[in-house]
């Protein structure tokens, strides 16, 4: 073993798993922390600036997880179980595109890979869909589909779709085209067909390309979920509650507060979800890291 | 006064079950103006030794000293200058500001001469203003012997520089060392894999075994100076080469 | 003459010197993408007319020319108070996030606390706190707005930072040790200058997020006279053809900042990879 291999082995070896957990967990506490004891000290010394201390502005975090196990609205359904059900309803339809944009990304660069005029063809038109701010536009989308007929949860999936077809497809045609040359030519000897090459060696060796791109548009799903639910007269998502509760807010902010916890919840479901199915398909090796130029596609 | 002196010198990594011991019980003594030689098979603490040399890592057992201090006090006063397997010449910087960066570091003065005279002598003058991505790898590594020895070093360590190069360039450059050496008057260490490359450099070679890494042999090549292509197929060299590979099998034989 | 031996070997003459790059070789680039374009804005505008599509299905390209016109002073200024908000919170989110970064390579204790929350964070939909934000400070203030573009910045561009002072070659760290070199020396001559990169990709990142932050945020409340409000108020109407001319403007700005970064970008960084592609061709 060389020197810098055995150097590097008795370095500090990267935090594992529950160390990471814990730390964002103790950020977590800090934050709390800090929220706290602004609205502690603030209130001592009367200061207004700039967040006011008071109950409405600053809840404390206690009450805003409190607020979950209360009624929505006078002899509703308590908050968190409506929550979980618009959860549920923004996920769907987020999930919906986040499947179908994966899957025309994908398909698109195994043609691409395939045929280099396809690619020449139209690789412009992907890069150049990019640069459509779809999340801005996301509700004048879903009006538009009501105007059209189009069932909101579906104009919704079409804006998740969206933002998830281009970076899994520039992705995948990375990781298509990551194999060494070398891997190529053995291939080549053992006359293999194109199929055979594609999906015993170009595709396992795209996996971790194509995760890093789905963990991405995950995110980018939900927010296009979200923002898309925000013209009047959609109701049942997070989207709708959001917006609602934040017009209640002189009345009862907390509800807000809550809305959001639920929300980046749902959030970290998702892209749980993800993970957790990166680890059953992608050799611990072979995973990647945290891309965050990928991470802004919207 | 040694240049160098190390006595059971032990470099172990890890500790408990996880211990590996890199080096053990490591005697030697370099002269000023030798050129000497390490070399072994993988795994036998060659490039461990020389980071101890240069204090970029410290010693588990025994004592070393450069130049009568301790390797630490060396390496701050820097009494040596080092040259990797990869040139690590900065990317941001232009030729000649990366022979500058010691002197940078040292806060010395008329750094853009003592730059230029360097690039001369290892023959990349017309050079000066390129960044290191448009020279090959054996121009990016004069470079980097270049930028070793800006602020004149009484020692020179190269941890296998021309390992990534090709036979070709590799001659060439052994030429251009031992040409640097002549004219400079450097002591130095050198850590290779290559038993031609240590017979034909060398004033001496320092054959090692690996597990734990030890000193089996030490051989001295007594062949003549200056050493041209002609040394190379000349019958003496032969045999000191034939020795050096006798040497590392029984060293391997040993372990 | 004694021929320098260096001069033997022809495999090493230095690897792709730049050329220069004459206006035929970039019209050649550029050629294509701009062709496209604009042949795509002449099907776009002879489909919808040959089609006779509604207006509020797919307005033409003419249409909506004639409306921004129309409609320029109202949608500049929206446009303007929008940029305010994109661009308060983009040096607000830089500049945290920049500093951030530097105390996670000072101290590795913060690095590894920081670093997995940052990561996690961003993966959260962060927008979700601009109705919150948009509460907490006075519904006039823009403040609410850069507060969004603020928080959302601050992750790439710190993270990317981080990453790009921390992961410095082990080779370019033992030289500078061999120089006895002292930590502000390693810092100010490797460190930093091996991040610009990982900078400016990130500052990429938060420009074209900053422009489209603010205008999601404005869809949450807030004054009218902003390009969110006044999308989405068109939107309402049904009135499709000014929305579009609003978004043309929003676009058009994320492309004017984002072409300032690239410049930034290479005057900075005339050593850099991607640029020596781009000559090479």
């Amino acid at each position: 073993m060389n020197q810098s291999a055995l150097m590097t082995r008795f370095r500090s070896a990267r935090p594992g798993r529950l160390k990471q957990a814990a730390s964002i967990l103790i950020v977590l506490v800090v934050l709390v922390l800090v929220w706290e004891a602004y609205k502690f000290i603030w209130l001592q010394l009367g200061w207004i600036r700039p967040i006011r201390p008071d109950g409405t502005t600053m809840p404390h975090v206690w009450d805003m997880v409190i607020e979950l196990f209360r009624p929505v609205r006078r002899g509703g359904d308590l908050l968190i179980l409506d929550l979980t059900a618009r959860s549920l309803f923004t996920l769907r339809e987020a999930f919906a595109g986040f499947v179908i944009g994966g899957v025309f990304g994908f398909g698109l660069s195994v043609a691409f890979v395939r045929s280099t005029m396809l690619e020449r063809a139209f690789m412009p038109y992907v890069v150049a869909s990019q640069t459509i701010p779809i999340i801005a536009i996301a509700p004048m989308v879903v009006v538009w589909g009501g105007r059209l007929d189009i069932p909101q949860w579906l104009s919704v999936a079409v804006i998740s779709a969206y933002l998830t077809f281009f970076p899994v497809a520039i992705n995948t045609l990375r990781g298509l085209r990551s194999p060494d040359p070398n891997a190529m030519e053995l291939m080549k000897s053992y006359a293999a067909t194109p199929s055979e090459v594609l999906w015993k060696l170009q595709v396992p060796a795209a996996l971790p390309y194509i995760f890093t791109a789905l963990k991405v548009s995950a995110t980018a799903s939900v927010i296009g979920a979200l923002i898309g639910e925000l013209p009047a007269g959609f109701g049942e998502g997070l989207g709708r509650a959001l917006l609602t509760f934040s017009s209640q807010f002189g009345a009862r902010s907390v509800k807000l507060y809550a809305t959001v916890i639920v929300t980046a919840i749902a959030g970290i479901l998702f892209v749980g979800a993800v993970v957790l199915a990166e680890r059953r398909f992608v050799t611990e090796g072979s995973r990647l890291p945290y891309d965050v130029e990928l991470g802004q596609i919207f | 006064m040694s240049v160098v002196e190390a006595v059971n010198l032990g470099k172990t990594f890890g500790s408990g079950s996880e211990a590996v011991t890199a080096l053990s019980g490591i005697d030697l003594s370099i002269e000023s103006g030798e050129f000497v030689s390490l070399i072994g098979p993988s795994g036998c603490g060659k490039s461990t030794l020389l980071r101890l040399i240069g204090d970029l890592t410290r010693p588990s057992s025994g004592e070393i000293t450069i130049n009568g201090k301790s390797a630490e006090q060396a390496r701050r006063d820097r009494d040596y200058g080092i040259v990797f397997q990869k040139a690590t010449l900065l990317d941001w910087r232009t030729v000649s500001k990366n022979v500058e960066l010691p002197l940078e570091i040292m806060d010395e003065a008329r750094r853009s001469e003592r730059a230029a005279e360097m690039l001369e002598l290892v023959q990349l003058t017309d050079f000066t203003s390129h960044y290191p991505w448009q020279l090959s790898g054996g121009m990016q590594q004069r470079v980097a012997i270049a930028r070793a020895l800006a602020f004149k070093p009484s020692l020179l360590l190269m941890d296998e520089p021309f390992g990534a190069l090709d036979e070709m360039t590799r001659e060439l450059m052994q030429q251009e060392v031992l040409r640097i050496w002549a004219e400079t008057g450097t002591t130095v260490v050198f850590v290779t894999h290559s038993i031609p490359e240590a017979v034909f450099l060398s004033t001496r070679v320092l054959v090692m075994s690996a597990r734990p890494g030890q000193v089996s042999h030490v051989i001295d090549t007594s062949l003549p100076h200056p050493r041209t292509e002609d040394t190379r197929e000349s019958n003496a060299y032969y045999d000191k080469v034939t020795e050096v590979r006798e040497a590392l099998r029984q060293g391997e034989r040993k372990s | 003459m004694t021929a320098d031996p260096m001069d033997a070997f022809s495999g090493d003459l230095p690897v792709g010197t730049s050329t220069p790059s004459s206006l035929r070789v970039r019209l050649k680039s550029y050629g294509p993408a701009l062709a496209l374009f604009v042949g795509g804005l002449l099907v776009w505008e002879a489909a919808v007319r040959v089609f006779d599509i509604q207006a509020f299905v797919l307005p033409k390209p003419s249409t909506i020319l004639e409306r921004l016109i129309a409609q320029w002073s109202v949608i500049i200024a929206a446009a303007g108070n929008t940029m305010i908000e994109a661009l308060g919170g983009l040096v607000a989110g830089v500049i945290g996030g920049v500093i951030i970064a530097l105390i996670t390579v000072r101290w590795a204790g913060a690095r590894e606390g920081i670093m997995p929350f940052a990561i996690a964070t961003n993966s959260i939909p962060i927008i979700a706190l601009a109705p919150i934000l948009n509460n907490m400070f006075p519904i006039t203030s823009p403040v609410s707005k850069m507060a969004a573009v603020a928080i959302v910045v601050f992750f790439p561009v710190m993270i990317n930072t981080a990453r790009g002072l921390i992961e410095v070659d082990q080779s370019e760290l033992e030289l500078m040790r061999s120089y006895a070199a002292s930590p502000r020396d390693v810092f100010a001559r490797v460190r930093i200058p091996h991040a610009l990169p990982y900078f400016f990709s990130a500052l990429k990142v938060a420009t074209t997020l900053s422009i489209i932050v603010a205008i999601v945020a404005e869809y949450f409340g807030g004054p009218q006279d902003v390009l969110g409000q006044y999308i989405i108020g068109k939107a309402n109407l049904f009135v499709y053809p000014d929305a579009w001319a609003a978004i043309v403007v929003a676009a058009a700005i994320g492309i004017a900042l984002y072409g300032m970064v690239l410049v930034t970008e290479r005057l900075s960084m005339p050593w850099h990879v991607s640029f020596r592609a781009a000559d090479e061709k």
